[in-house]
C-alpha cells in the first residue's frame, strides 16, 4: 500500500517538472515569436527610413546639377557650368525654375563677399538671391560655384544652397 | 536524467536562436542606418575645386586666377605678382581661400604635379594633408590645367574631421 503511494507521489513529481518544461519552452517561443516580431519591425523602419534618405539625396543632387548646368543661370561660354551669371540670377523668379524643377524646394546663391540680398535698387552692389520662400522644416544641401560678375567681369566665388521640404506621414 | 538532458538542450538551442537573431538584428541595424552619401560628396569636391580655380585674385598679369598663380607658382616660380613670387603668393592664397569655402567638418588637400608625374616636385596644399591622406574615406576631384605648353595635373581631396 506504501509503495503504491509512493510511485503515484513519483509519477505526479515527475508530470509537474514536464509541466514546467513545456510551460518553459512555450514562454521562450513566444519571447522568440516577439522578438523576431519587434526585429523586423524595426528593420522595415529603418530600412524605410534610409530608403527615404536615398531619395532625398538623389532629388538634391538632381537639383544641384540642374542649377549648376541650366543655361537660364549660367554663363554661356562656360560648358562645365557652375558659373552663375549675377544677371541672370536677377532676372529668373521662383515661378520660372517652378516650371522647370517642380515644387517642393527652395534655393539660394549667396557670395563669398557680398551678403545684401539682390533687388533692382542694389545690384550689381549685392551678394545673395533666393529663389521660392523657405516654408516648414526642410533638408539642405550646399556646393561651392562661381558668380560672374557681368557689369566687371570678376569672378566671384560663392554657394548654392538647396533646401528639400520633409513630407510629413 | 533523459528528459532533463533533452529540456536542457532545448534551452540552449533557444537561447542560441536569440543570440543569432539578436546578432543579425544589430548587423542589419548598423548597416542600414549608416549613411552613404558619395555623389553628393564627389560633387561637392568638384564645386570646390573648380570653384576655387576659376576665382580672380585681384592681381592681374600671370596671377590673374587662382588656376594661373598655381601655373605659374609651377613652371616660372621665379615671376613676381604684386612684388610677391608666384610660389610664395599661391601658398598664401590659396589654402586661405579653399578655408573660407570649405564646409568646417571637413578636411582637405591638394596636390599640383605634372602630367606625366615623371619630372618636378609635388606642390601640396594643406595644413592637414598627412591626417587626409591617412584616412580610407576620402572623395577626390581631379582637373586640369594647360598653360605655358605643360598640363598640370590638380588633384583635391576631401575627408570628414
Amino acid at each position: 500500500m506504501i509503495e503504491v503511494m509512493s510511485m503515484k507521489t513519483r509519477k505526479g513529481g515527475k508530470g509537474q517538472v514536464h509541466l514546467m518544461e513545456y510551460v518553459l519552452l512555450s514562454f521562450f517561443v513566444m519571447l522568440i515569436i516577439v522578438l523576431i516580431t519587434l526585429f523586423l519591425t524595426g528593420w522595415q523602419m529603418s530600412t524605410i527610413g534610409s530608403e527615404q534618405r536615398k531619395v532625398t539625396y538623389a532629388k538634391a543632387e538632381f537639383l544641384l546639377r540642374a542649377f549648376t548646368n541650366s543655361p537660364y543661370i549660367n554663363k554661356n561660354t562656360y560648358k562645365e557650368g557652375s558659373m552663375l551669371e549675377d544677371s541672370k540670377l536677377s532676372s529668373i523668379t521662383c515661378d520660372d525654375l517652378e516650371k522647370l524643377y517642380g515644387t517642393g524646394w527652395y534655393a539660394e546663391v549667396e557670395s563669398l563677399e557680398f551678403k545684401d540680398e539682390c533687388t533692382i535698387d542694389n545690384y550689381p552692389l549685392c551678394g545673395k538671391w533666393s529663389y521660392c520662400k523657405k516654408e516648414g522644416e526642410a533638408t539642405t544641401f550646399e556646393i561651392p560655384v562661381n558668380i560672374y560678375r557681368k557689369t566687371t567681369g570678376e569672378i566671384d566665388i560663392g554657394f548654392l544652397k538647396v533646401g528639400l521640404y520633409i513630407k510629413q506621414g | 536524467m533523459g528528459s532533463k538532458l533533452a529540456g536542457q538542450t532545448s534551452m540552449i538551442l533557444i537561447v542560441l536562436v536569440i543570440v543569432i537573431f539578436m546578432g543579425i538584428g544589430i548587423f542589419l541595424l548598423i548597416s542600414s542606418i549608416k549613411p552613404v552619401h558619395d555623389d553628393y560628396y564627389n560633387l561637392y569636391a568638384h564645386n570646390l575645386l573648380l570653384s576655387v580655380l576659376r576665382r580672380n585674385t585681384g592681381y592681374g598679369g600671370y596671377c590673374d586666377t587662382i588656376s594661373s598663380t598655381i601655373s605659374c607658382a609651377y613652371m616660372t616660380s621665379y615671376r613676381n605678382c604684386g612684388g610677391v613670387e608666384c610660389r610664395n603668393l599661391s601658398f598664401e592664397m590659396v589654402p586661405r581661400l579653399i578655408e573660407s569655402v570649405i564646409k568646417p567638418t571637413f578636411d582637405y588637400c591638394m596636390t599640383v604635379e605634372p602630367e606625366n608625374g615623371t619630372y618636378g616636385d609635388q606642390l601640396v596644399y594643406g595644413p592637414r594633408c598627412d591626417v587626409v591622406m591617412a584616412k580610407k574615406t576620402m572623395w577626390t576631384a581631379n582637373e586640369k590645367i594647360l598653360q605655358y605648353g605643360a598640363n598640370l595635373n590638380i588633384k583635391m581631396m576631401i575627408t570628414e574631421t
